[in-house]
Formats: structure tokens, C-alpha cells, sequence
């Protein structure tokens, strides 16, 4: 446990509560976002090994996929609803 | 001394990349490849991996220069744009 | 456990380093002009009618939709802290697929990575890499987890400082 393991966690620890917290789907996208990228970190940082960076790699472009694809669901339900809020 | 061989892949995949007539100027917005991107970066990419899996050698260089100009001129049919099923 | 006064000022001068990298690349190449995919025009659309800016929203719909210099800074960072610099080169091959798989031409992302790796290996000697890693995950903090108005009007103020919109 040194200054990087614990600043990453406590700011995955506090963006992991924000998400709960937040009504705003689209705000949830964005601090999912900066989750994900903690957690890309740390899967790292715990496997020290060249899998891990892999694994790590692996984890964070499939994530960026799929909230890709949610947001893009996102503008299709409001363009199917015709309104242009959240 | 080992980094003669990215030195020598770039160039080799610079040289064939002229040969088989990619274009020379850069468009930032276009999903095709030019003569620069992204034939250095996979040219450089992949003689990495093959330095962390294997030992490099001249034949092993000789043919991700040939490979990595290929790759680039098809880019845009390996990896198509995403349709979202319409 | 202690945390010395070296740790925090090596994290801190790594967050400042890694936000300029992507920032500027990023806004150089275009994110805050217009959204790539529908999802980020979505996230501008609402950070503008929550106050913010429409232009920082773009680009910050971006990084969510596809891994541009950002997540390029973090995966050099990983890389160069488990397998040197050829790791960082195999970060930017990784980084330019991922970019194709979510349907951007791949200029920011792969650019980005690459100069991450090469400004890590120039700072290699005073700060470790793995307090990149640390400091990226500060930037991003700082931009999509502390306060989406106010980062927003950030971003569209250096994109248009920068006359990239």
C-alpha cells in the first residue's frame, strides 16, 4: 500500500458512490467513465505482469464499447421520444 | 544496437508503402490509411511484440515491413465503421 | 503506513504532465469541434442544458465513446511501467484497434499514446512510471468525476483559446 494504490482508491471509492447517488443517466455515463478507468489502473497495478497490461487493455476497450453503445441508445430513445431531455 | 531493427522496419515499411502507391498527404478526418499513418505506428507495434515474444532478426523484420504498409492500405476493410445494425 | 512529502509532489507534477499531454492533443485533433458518434453528441447536448459548455460537452462525450488520448496516456503509462518503452509501443498498436472498433479514424488516440511514451521515458529519471498511472487517473478525476459544468466550460475555453473550433 503506497500513495498511488491509495489515491486510486479512494477516488474509485468516491466515484463509485457519485454513481449511486447521481439521477442524471448521462452523468452516470461519465463518472462510469472515470471508473472504469480506475479500475483499468489497479488491474495493473495488482498484476504485475505483461497479462496484466493485456488484461488491462482488454478491459478498458470492451468497456469503451459498451458504453459507446449506450449512449448511443441513449440519443435513439430520445429521438424515438421526441424530447430532448435526459 | 537492437534499435536498428524499429529503425529498419520503419523504413523498409516506408519503402514498400511507396511502391504500392499509398497516398503521401495526410486527411485527419478520413478511415483510410496514408504512406505515414498508421504504417509507422503498426510497423513499430508489432516489432515490439515480436522483440517481447521472440528474438528480431532481419527476416522477422523484413516481413513486418511488408505486412504493416498492407495493413494500411486496407485498413478502412478490416476495420469498417460501426452501423449499429441501422 | 506514511505517505512522504516526495510521493505527493512526484503524483502532483505526473497529474500536471499527464492533463497537458491529453488535453492538448486531444483538442488538437478535433474532439471539441464536433461529436464523433451520436452518444457524445447526447452527453453535449445535456452538460449544455445543465449551464455548461457545448463544446467541452462534446469533447467529453468523447472520451467516454471511444479510448482517445486519454485512455491513450493511461495504457502508455500501464505499458511503460510493466515492459518499458517497447510496452509503450505495443500500447499504441492496442490503442489505434480499440479506436477502429468504436468507429474514429484513430489520430488522436494513437498520437496521444505515442507522446505519452516518449514523455515518460524523457521524465523516467526523476519520476517513476508508476506514478503516471496515479496522476492519470487524477486528470481524468478531475475532468469526469469532480464537477461535469465547470469541466466543460474549461475544455471549450482552451478549445477556443486554441482556435480548434
Amino acid at each position: 500500500m503506497d500513495a498511488v494504490l491509495l489515491l486510486i482508491g479512494v477516488i474509485s471509492f468516491v466515484v463509485g458512490l457519485r454513481v449511486f447517488l447521481t439521477k442524471n443517466r448521462v452523468q452516470r455515463l461519465l463518472y462510469l467513465c472515470c471508473l472504469n478507468f480506475a479500475i483499468s489502473a489497479l488491474i495493473a497495478l495488482y498484476i504485475k505482469s505483461p497479462m496484466g497490461g493485456v488484461v488491462a487493455a482488454a478491459y478498458f476497450i470492451g468497456s469503451t464499447l459498451s458504453s459507446n453503445a449506450i449512449a448511443h441508445t441513449i440519443g435513439k430513445v430520445q429521438r424515438l421520444e421526441g424530447r430532448g431531455e435526459w | 544496437m537492437l534499435y536498428l531493427y524499429y529503425i529498419l522496419s520503419v523504413v523498409i515499411s516506408l519503402v514498400v508503402g511507396f511502391i504500392i502507391g499509398l497516398p503521401v498527404e495526410i486527411d485527419v478526418n478520413s478511415f483510410k490509411g496514408n504512406l505515414f499513418f498508421p504504417t509507422v505506428f503498426v510497423a513499430l507495434g508489432l516489432t515490439a511484440v515480436i522483440d517481447i515474444l521472440f528474438n528480431l532478426n532481419l527476416v522477422f523484420t523484413l516481413l513486418v515491413g511488408i505486412f504493416s504498409p498492407l495493413f494500411s492500405k486496407y485498413v478502412d476493410l478490416i476495420f469498417p465503421g460501426v452501423s449499429y445494425g441501422g | 503506513m506514511e505517505v512522504s512529502w516526495v510521493e505527493l509532489i512526484k503524483l502532483l507534477i505526473s497529474t500536471g504532465v499527464c492533463w497537458t499531454n491529453f488535453v492538448l492533443i486531444d483538442t488538437y485533433f478535433g474532439l471539441p469541434r464536433k461529436p464523433g458518434v451520436l452518444g457524445a453528441e447526447v452527453i453535449g447536448k445535456t452538460l449544455e442544458k445543465m449551464g455548461g459548455d457545448l463544446n467541452g460537452g462534446y469533447f467529453m462525450g468523447n472520451i467516454v465513446c471511444s479510448p482517445d488520448a486519454s485512455a491513450g496516456t493511461l495504457m502508455a503509462a500501464i505499458f511503460y511501467y510493466l515492459l518499458g518503452f517497447k510496452g509503450g509501443l505495443i500500447a499504441t498498436l492496442l490503442v489505434y484497434i480499440g479506436n477502429r472498433l468504436c468507429n474514429d479514424p484513430g489520430y488522436a488516440g494513437t498520437f496521444g499514446t505515442f507522446s505519452a511514451t516518449v514523455i515518460i521515458h524523457l521524465l523516467s529519471g526523476f519520476i517513476e512510471p508508476r506514478y503516471f498511472i496515479g496522476g492519470m487517473i487524477m486528470a481524468i478525476f478531475t475532468i469526469q468525476g469532480l464537477y461535469h459544468v465547470g469541466a466543460s466550460k474549461v475544455l471549450g475555453y482552451i478549445g477556443r483559446k486554441l482556435g480548434m473550433i
